[in-house]
């Protein structure tokens, strides 16, 4: 488990960030959005020991970020927003000496080496240098290199950026194994859609502020008062623009391109199908009646307009 | 116990890093490359003076052995230019191209300490200076099947030589782990090698001069010749004789080596780990002793000169006099080099993500920890260290030790240094600009005017009094300089106290120690 409290930087006049704190349990995968220079990084460095707060700490199964870095570093893989490989390296001596480094018994590296070649999909480049690899592949080894200790948490800071789709979503796929193997994952990107599909908890962070932290469907209830709902029909746009407005928790209703209406709404889902019943018998001829999902992007952008000053 | 022996053996025998640097530095043609045009140039000098020592058919067998020497000689000396070029050129880039690809990041986020990192470092350049020094083997052997050297001499003389080796390689290791670009750590490490050389090789040729020339003519001589890779012919049969027992010198200049390149990793680890850190306050402890033990170990170094000029001067009461004020001159330029260190113990400002801020002026528990408000205790502490190592050596030689007089000038010089780091930190934002400007004022006062009264001296000698304003005055002339040494120590003091004042309400002003305070 990992615990956040109140952690904080201040850089002599500025404050990176602002005392926030949070918890994820084991299988969490935590997509840390925020926009370039809101803190993600800063606090994930906190995180990983490489970086001493300014106040408050972190907490990993009981090792203290602050007191017991050691214990900390043995439980945690971070991947920069950087490769930082090695030249003239070949791509199982780059994975040798970070699990020398980890202490990872001398009798057991070279299995470790490849079993994480195998999770990474990396056993046929496992001759090859690093520096002959593709982007993707680079950042696959760098993701094989956080592993070779077997770690507990995982730090990925902006693990897709300058990947490729393919390579994109091999990644995602990957992230997604890691959080069914029981690991926390932190994945700090500031790219939404990458992030909606795999995190099943996001913290948005804005100017070292905390400004939202809970599951996607969680945080989008907690910021919006009304359902927007589309309705599809055939026939004339005003007939039914009129009677949906007379309707009980219609806020406001407005015609969304031809044949569809757009309504805010404010009922429950019991008064969502009491209003679609009065539509149909009232005559209208529907063929789509559907809630609009809020996505990570309208809630990032919803928070953050104006949120911190 | 069993813990720490496996955590020193795998530190400096199975290092991780070492492994790694090792692979690539023997990977590809690159190595080949290097060792092939490192053998060419060994066996082209070599062929170059064998050829122009063996012109002659006849000859004397005297003059052949004689001959023979200095060929063995020449290639030594060749092997230490290889050495002074190669070994800091090996470490230069290691640290600060790490930190250039930014994989330091990745390093220090695992289970690795600072120490475990540097001395990996330093064993992978210090392993593959070894290999040179093997590889040019058969070189040196062609002196021992010719007759020039014997099997000892070459083994003492290739010790000596690794143990150089290892002292440009820690000097190496501190610049880069200190430089933000790969070639300013390599400027830096050349220049601190050459002056290292020059250093030592001066001391060197004064102790060689006397006790292996015409004065003794004997292999007894200070320790202190091994650490010049140039003398190593001379150097390796030397010996001093402890309680009796005659000590190869090569073990106790392999004793200072390695105790050199532990300050050398520790001011690294140092550089690297900040505040408050085990290796900072290490350091600072180590600075201490050493600076106690480097100002003896130096007065030592100097004894053969000095005991000759003694003999010659103290028997007549002037003479005795002129060491008396001899000594206080030895103590106070002793003292100098400290103005490359002041600007670290004394400057604060930002720094990239490291801060070193202003907590406080003065407070003597935090001498240890690196911060700036240990700076003046500290400065203070080390020119009372080097004091001691001075009066303790002297006093084995029954002389006068450095006065109160200049004792007490140099606390308060030294006091007036830090106050001016003090000011420049007060103009400054940043860590390196106040470093910079507080050595610049250093240099302003002790260097500049040098020049403009010399010229002044040289125009009339009824000018030479305008030295008397000169801030080292109590260390310039043969003359008796205490009471000059109480007057001044008390302006340096009143200036201490006037230019502290400004700084700290500058600083207050600009909110300086407001904003860095925690």
């Amino acid at each position: 488990m990992l615990e956040v409290k109140n952690l904080r930087k201040e850089y002599g006049g500025l404050t990176a960030v602002k005392g926030i704190s949070f918890a994820l349990q084991p299988g969490d995968i935590f997509g840390f959005i925020g926009s370039n220079g809101a803190g993600k990084t800063t606090t994930i460095r906190m995180i990983s020991t490489l970086l001493e707060p300014t106040s408050g700490t972190a907490i990993l199964n009981g090792a203290d970020v602050r007191t017991q870095p050691m214990d900390v570093r043995r439980m945690l893989g971070y991947m920069p927003d950087f490769f930082g490989l090695y030249d003239d390296v070949k791509v199982w001596e780059y994975l040798d000496f970070f699990a020398a480094i980890y202490q990872v018994p001398a009798r057991e590296r070279s299995k470790v080496i490849d079993n994480v070649l195998e999770l990474t999909d990396l056993t046929v480049k496992k001759g090859a240098f690093v520096q002959s690899l593709s982007r993707g592949m680079q950042q696959r080894l760098c993701l094989a290199r956080c592993l070779v200790h077997d770690p507990q948490l995982l730090l990925l800071d902006e693990p897709a950026s300058g990947l490729d789709p393919r390579a994109r979503a091999e990644l995602k796929e990957l992230i997604a194994e890691l959080g069914r193997m029981g690991k926390i994952v932190i994945v700090s990107s500031h790219i939404l859609p990458e992030l909606a599909d795999f995190c099943n908890t996001v913290g948005i962070i804005e100017k070292g502020e905390l400004l939202a932290f809970g599951p996607v469907a969680q945080i989008v209830q907690g910021i919006q008062n009304t359902k927007v709902l589309r309705i599809r029909f055939i026939g004339t746009n005003g007939e039914l623009k009129h009677f949906v407005e007379t309707r009980p928790h219609a806020q406001s209703v407005e015609l969304a391109g031809d044949g569809e209406l757009r309504v805010d709404f404010s009922g429950t889902d019991e008064d969502q199908a009491g209003l679609l019943k009065s539509i149909i018998d009232a005559g209208f001829k529907i063929i789509g009646f559907r809630e609009e999902e809020a996505d990570l992007e309208d809630v990032f952008l919803r928070l953050t307009t104006g949120a911190v000053q | 116990m069993g813990g720490w022996l496996s955590n020193a053996i795998g530190c400096y025998f199975g290092n991780a890093a070492a492994v790694r640097d090792f692979r690539v530095q023997l990977r590809g043609n690159r190595a080949v490359i290097l060792w092939t045009f490192y053998l060419l140039v060994l066996i082209g000098f070599t062929m170059l003076v064998y050829s122009g020592r063996s012109s002659g058919n006849h000859t004397s067998i005297v003059n052949a052995q004689s001959d023979l020497r200095n060929f063995y000689q020449s290639i030594m000396i060749l092997l230490a230019v290889m050495i002074n070029l190669i070994a800091p050129a090996l470490t230069a880039g290691s640290i600060v191209m790490e930190r250039q690809r930014r994989s330091l990041d990745l390093v220090f986020s695992a289970p690795v300490t600072v120490k475990y990192y540097l001395v990996g470092k330093m064993v992978s350049s210090y392993r593959y200076v070894w290999m040179l020094l093997v590889l040019s083997l058969p070189i040196t052997s062609a002196c021992v099947v010719l007759g020039g050297a014997t099997w000892t001499d070459v083994l003492g003389a290739y010790i000596i030589l690794s143990f150089n080796a290892l002292i440009y390689t820690s000097i190496a290791l501190l610049l880069s782990t200190l430089s933000r670009q790969p070639v300013s750590a390599v400027v830096w490490s050349y220049f601190a090698s050459i002056i290292y050389s020059i250093f030592t090789s001066m001391m060197s040729t004064a102790s060689v001069a006397m006790s292996m020339s015409g004065m003794s003519r004997s292999l007894e001589a200070p320790f202190l010749v091994t650490l010049s890779p140039y003398f190593v012919v001379q150097a390796a049969p030397t010996f001093t004789r402890i309680y009796g027992y005659e000590v190869p010198n090569w073990i106790l200049g392999g004793i200072t080596a390695i105790l050199f390149s532990k300050i050398m990793l520790l001011a690294a680890g140092s550089a690297m780990s900040g505040f408050g850190a085990k290796e900072t306050i290490s350091l600072r402890i180590h600075g201490i002793i050493y600076a106690a033990l480097g100002s003896a170990l130096i007065a030592y170094g100097s004894l053969p000169t000095m005991s000759i000029v003694r003999s010659a001067t103290v028997s007549t009461p002037a003479g005795r006099q002129a060491w008396t004020y001899a000594m206080d001159l030895a103590f106070g330029w002793m003292l100098v080099p400290l103005v490359v260190f002041i600007p670290f113990f004394t400057c604060y400002g930002a720094d990239a993500e490291r801060r070193f801020w202003a907590d406080g002026s003065l407070r003597i528990r935090n001498m240890l920890i690196g911060t700036p408000s240990g700076g003046l205790p500290y400065t203070l502490t080390l020119v009372a260290a080097i004091y001691c190592g001075i009066v303790f050596t002297y006093s084995q030689l029954n002389a006068s030790w450095p006065s109160s007089a200049i004792l007490f000038w140099a606390l308060t010089f030294w006091a007036f240094m830090w106050s001016l780091g003090r000011l420049s930190s007060s103009f400054n934002m940043g860590l390196r600009a106040a470093r910079s400007l507080h050595f610049t004022l250093m240099m302003t006062f002790i260097a500049l005017p040098v020049p403009f009264f010399s010229a002044m001296g040289a125009f009339s000698s009824s000018n030479a009094g305008i030295w008397d304003i000169y801030i080292l005055r109590p260390l310039i002339g043969a003359e008796d300089n205490r009471q000059t040494a109480w007057v001044y120590g008390v302006l340096m003091l009143a200036a201490t106290l006037i230019v502290t004042y400004i700084a700290e309400t500058n600083a207050s002003r600009k909110g300086v120690l407001q904003r860095y305070a925690t």
